[in-house]
């Protein structure tokens, strides 16, 4: 039992991750209907700007400082990479077909890794304790600790203050607009280019919190890293039903639980397959995922 | 009198509690030609769609030479003889107008995948035949000229007429036009008439067709069935509807 | 519609055929003596990637479907064939180069029948759901290899024995062609081109959808096995590693780089992904950055692909039909 429990805190703060790298693939499908591929790298750059800045202020003693800055740091850094992205490889294409910007992203992708690689190099690099990790609770087989705990917590609050952000505000208002009808959210007087980047910076300042709190529980920071990850966060979307909120927070969960299940209940070497077989059972039971809403073509 | 080639009772479909088609009903006697109107959103294309085999009724039935095709697909719809064509026109934009109309003769190919890969006889004679027929079918309609030409670069019209063609080239029994003369003028909807009466005669087709134009629809079809709201209201001549007050009610709106 | 090859009997068939291995077998004789090993083995690798190319292109270019697990394709029909001649190798047979062949062709039977498989997602799924699909069938499968100790696991197989090469490769990559050319030019390939353009239409034609789909699907994975056949017993190593998910991406790039649906394009794409990271060697490092630069401009200025739709010597009309 407490074996059980055990897994379900680790697939919790695992899924936490996936859910906030997920939601970021969904908000840009939501809107533009592709897969942003770029998505995972923004995650490792994420990664990447946190190692440096932590790294700066290794001096500052103080906790909280070190652990907010690093935070703001990658989340800005995302942010930048993100809308940067958008502006010089997306928006050229907004009128092209769907495939043409799907291969741009795989570019995207690309060109941050290689450029990463050449930057600092492909030996992974450890990311400093800014944090110690702490049990806070323990029984005979089971661990709960604050690293664990502040990963679930910042990640459930980080989903809910989306979720009211998309919901509540004039912003979010806008948003679903774009991602309901484009040319006629422009019509009415959108600035949908605007609003587009938005939902990107929004989206990547996510990945960019999702790798800290990555970094802090698995500290291996490397340039590839974001490949993995990347991949299991966007399955969780689609399985979720890509374009809605609440199904990549699920999914991301629900993947995240998968994962830590499998490891222990059947092999680690597994754990890569799981989604998968997960992904393709719910897909083929439920086509468009499972919070997706079906478009019917019209004949 | 001549059975009935096609006999439609009581079909009838809903979407998420919507009724759309409710208790249609048609006869076609091989040879005629029909009309079917109907103000927007009456329910047209969706007995089409029914017809077709797009969607599946929920109820009813609908018999072709005397077997029911409720529930069939819409590729088995049209092996056993019934073709349509599409309003909103669905041309395989990036092939040839004559490789348009070969597909449309797809259920005659004979010949397997090996007859294609060793260019054996039978494959060169089978696709010779088919081009021949289908560029006939093509001089039928008008577009023969054109038959190296990408389907998408042809006029409007001419990719309605191309529509007709692919469907006669399943050789149908039953032929279903949807508004094919939508977007044309006057003197080639006049003209399109003209065309649909005369392939009535020659391929010995059955023809329902939708059409917004009633002056057309009143000029050459023998029979009309008109819908409202998803439902029958009036079947007969052509001088039997524009009597009729049902008609002139649904489409005047009086209350 | 009217290609020469069409109008060929059988006598003319079987001679040029002949003759093209002829010259193949020529060619690869003077390679060996001739050429740099190393330009050798880029020119093999262009022609495994050709293969690659011309068979997704089917799924991807002329069906309309979006596949991103050509790897997983690859991965078996190399496994498959490797296990035959390496691990398990039935007698001294599978060992001699027609042996080989006779196990990459097995191999890609294999994966036709995987492909088959992964094909009938496609019936009910669309767009980058079916991508994801492909891409997470194309994953187990590299998981599965990856725990099977028999194969090697993660270390992979080694000791395959070396016997494709440069005419082998090159003679597939033409079988490819052939097949692939023929495939459309009948009224098997039109039903395949129609679904892609309207499958309403298509269906209201008479044409089978569902089954068109599964058979692209099987067809292409055939070819796809092929090639992982040929890329193991030329390298004489396998791993999992070398089927991930970049190798699919690599794959449609070639295909979405020369133009979708057509063959020509897909093989300059396959020759032109294989070819400039190599030639791109002398920038050292940078090179990683200028190939996916070239793949974003390439996408922002001639976003249907180098050839578009068309073959390249529709590009030339020399002849008037």
């Amino acid at each position: 039992m407490q074996a059980f429990i055990q897994n379900l805190i680790n697939g919790l703060a695992l899924g936490g991750v996936y859910a906030l790298v997920a939601l970021g693939y969904t908000m840009v499908y939501g809107i533009l209907q592709f897969i942003n591929f770029a998505h995972s790298e923004i995650f490792m750059l994420g990664a990447f700007a946190g190692l440096f800045v932590a790294v700066a202020l290794q001096d500052v003693g103080s906790t909280p400082v070190v652990v907010t800055a690093v935070v703001f740091a990658s989340m800005a850094a995302c942010m930048a990479v993100g809308a940067l992205v958008e502006r010089l490889a997306y928006r050229p294409l907004r009128s092209a077909p769907r495939l043409n910007v799907l291969i741009t992203a795989v570019g995207v992708s690309l060109l941050l890794q290689n450029a990463a690689q050449i930057l600092w190099g492909a030996t992974p690099r450890v990311f400093p304790t800014i944090l110690e990790t702490q049990p806070l609770w323990q029984g005979t087989e089971l661990v709960l600790t604050n690293v664990q705990l502040i990963v679930i917590v910042v990640s459930a609050v980080l989903v809910f203050g989306l979720s009211i952000l998309v919901n509540r505000t004039k912003l979010g208002m806008a948003m679903r607009a774009v991602s309901f009808d484009f040319d006629v959210s422009s019509l009415m007087g959108i600035p949908t280019d605007r609003i587009i980047v938005f939902t990107f910076m929004i989206g990547c300042s996510l990945a960019g919190c999702a790798s800290i709190l990555y970094g802090i529980s698995y500290p291996k920071i490397e340039p590839m890293m974001g490949v993995v990850i990347g991949m299991k966060a966007f399955v969780a979307a689609v399985f979720g039903g890509i374009g809605s909120l609440t199904g990549a927070a699920v999914g991301g969960l629900v993947l995240g639980l998968s994962e830590s299940f499998t490891i222990y209940y059947v092999s680690s070497t597994f754990r890569d397959a799981i989604a998968f077989a997960i992904l393709i059972l719910v897909l083929l039971l439920r086509p468009s995922g499972l919070f997706g809403v079906v478009r019917k073509e019209k004949v | 009198m001549t059975p009935p080639v096609l006999e439609v009772q009581d079909l009838s479909i809903s979407f998420g509690g919507l009724k759309a088609v409710a208790g249609f009903g048609l006869t076609l006697r091989p040879g005629a030609l029909e009309g079917l109107i109907g103000p927007n959103g009456a329910g047209k294309t969706t007995v089409f769609n029914l017809l077709s085999g797009v969607y599946t009724a929920d109820s009813g039935r609908f018999v072709l030479d005397g077997a029911d095709l409720r529930g069939f697909s819409a590729y088995r719809i049209s092996h056993a003889g019934i073709a349509r064509t599409f309003q909103n026109i669905r041309v395989f934009s990036h092939l040839t107008v004559l490789e348009n109309v070969l597909v449309g003769f797809h259920q005659s190919i004979r010949y397997g995948y090996w007859d294609a890969f060793l260019l054996t006889g039978r494959f060169r004679n089978d696709e010779a035949a088919m081009e021949q027929q289908a560029l006939a079918l093509l001089e039928r309609v008008g577009l023969a000229s054109r038959a190296g030409d990408n389907a998408r670069d042809l006029p409007y019209g001419d990719q309605r007429r191309l529509e007709i063609a692919r469907a006669l080239a399943t050789h149908p029994k039953v032929l279903l036009l949807d508004e094919p003369a939508a977007g044309l003028n006057t003197v080639e909807k006049e003209q399109l008439m003209g065309l649909i009466a005369k392939i009535r005669d020659e391929f010995k087709v059955a023809i329902l067709v939708i059409e917004h134009d009633m002056k057309l629809v009143m000029g050459i079809c023998e029979r009309i069935t008109v819908l409202d709201h998803g439902e029958v209201i009036a079947t007969g001549t052509p001088k039997e509807i524009q009597s009729n007050p049902k008609v002139i009610e649904a489409y005047l709106g009086v209350s | 519609m009217s290609a020469p090859s069409q109008n060929a009997g059988f006598l003319k068939q079987a001679t040029i055929t002949a003759v093209f291995i002829a010259v193949l077998w020529g060619v690869d004789q003077l390679l060996q003596i001739g050429l740099n090993p190393y330009y050798v083995r880029v020119v093999v690798n262009c022609g495994i990637a050709a293969i690659l190319a011309l068979s997704l292109n089917l799924i991807n270019g002329c069906a309309g479907q979006f596949s991103l697990g050509h790897a997983g394709f690859m991965a078996v029909g190399a496994y498959v064939s490797a296990t035959l001649t390496t691990v398990y190798p039935a007698g001294e047979f599978f060992q001699s180069p027609l042996g080989v062949g006779v196990a990459i062709t097995i191999g890609g039977i294999v994966a036709a029948l995987a492909g088959y498989l992964v094909g009938l997602p496609s019936l009910r799924l669309k767009g980058d759901y079916l991508a994801i699909v492909t891409l997470g069938f194309s994953e187990m499968i590299r998981v599965c290899f990856l725990n099977i100790p028999a194969v090697g696991g993660a270390r992979g197989m080694n000791g395959i024995p070396v016997h494709s090469s440069f005419f082998w490769v090159y003679l597939w990559a033409a079988l490819a062609w052939v097949f692939f050319w023929r495939l459309l030019r009948s009224g098997r390939g039109r039903a395949i081109l129609a679904l892609r353009d309207d499958e309403t239409a298509a269906e209201a034609m008479g044409v089978e959808v569902s089954h068109f789909k599964v058979v692209s699907f099987s067809l292409s994975s055939a070819f796809a096995g092929i090639a992982g056949g040929l890329f193991a017993h030329y390298q004489g190593f396998i791993d999992p590693q070398s089927f991930d998910f970049s190798r699919s991406v690599l794959v449609v790039i070639m295909v979405v780089l020369g133009g979708m649906g057509s063959l020509s394009g897909a093989v300059l794409g396959a020759v032109v992904v294989t070819v400039l990271p190599e030639s791109l060697r002398v920038f050292e490092s940078y090179r990683l950055i200028i190939f996916p630069l070239v793949l974003i401009l390439m996408m922002l200025l001639r976003p249907k692909g180098i050839l578009g739709h068309r073959e390249i010597w529709e590009f030339f009309p020399r002849r008037a039909k």
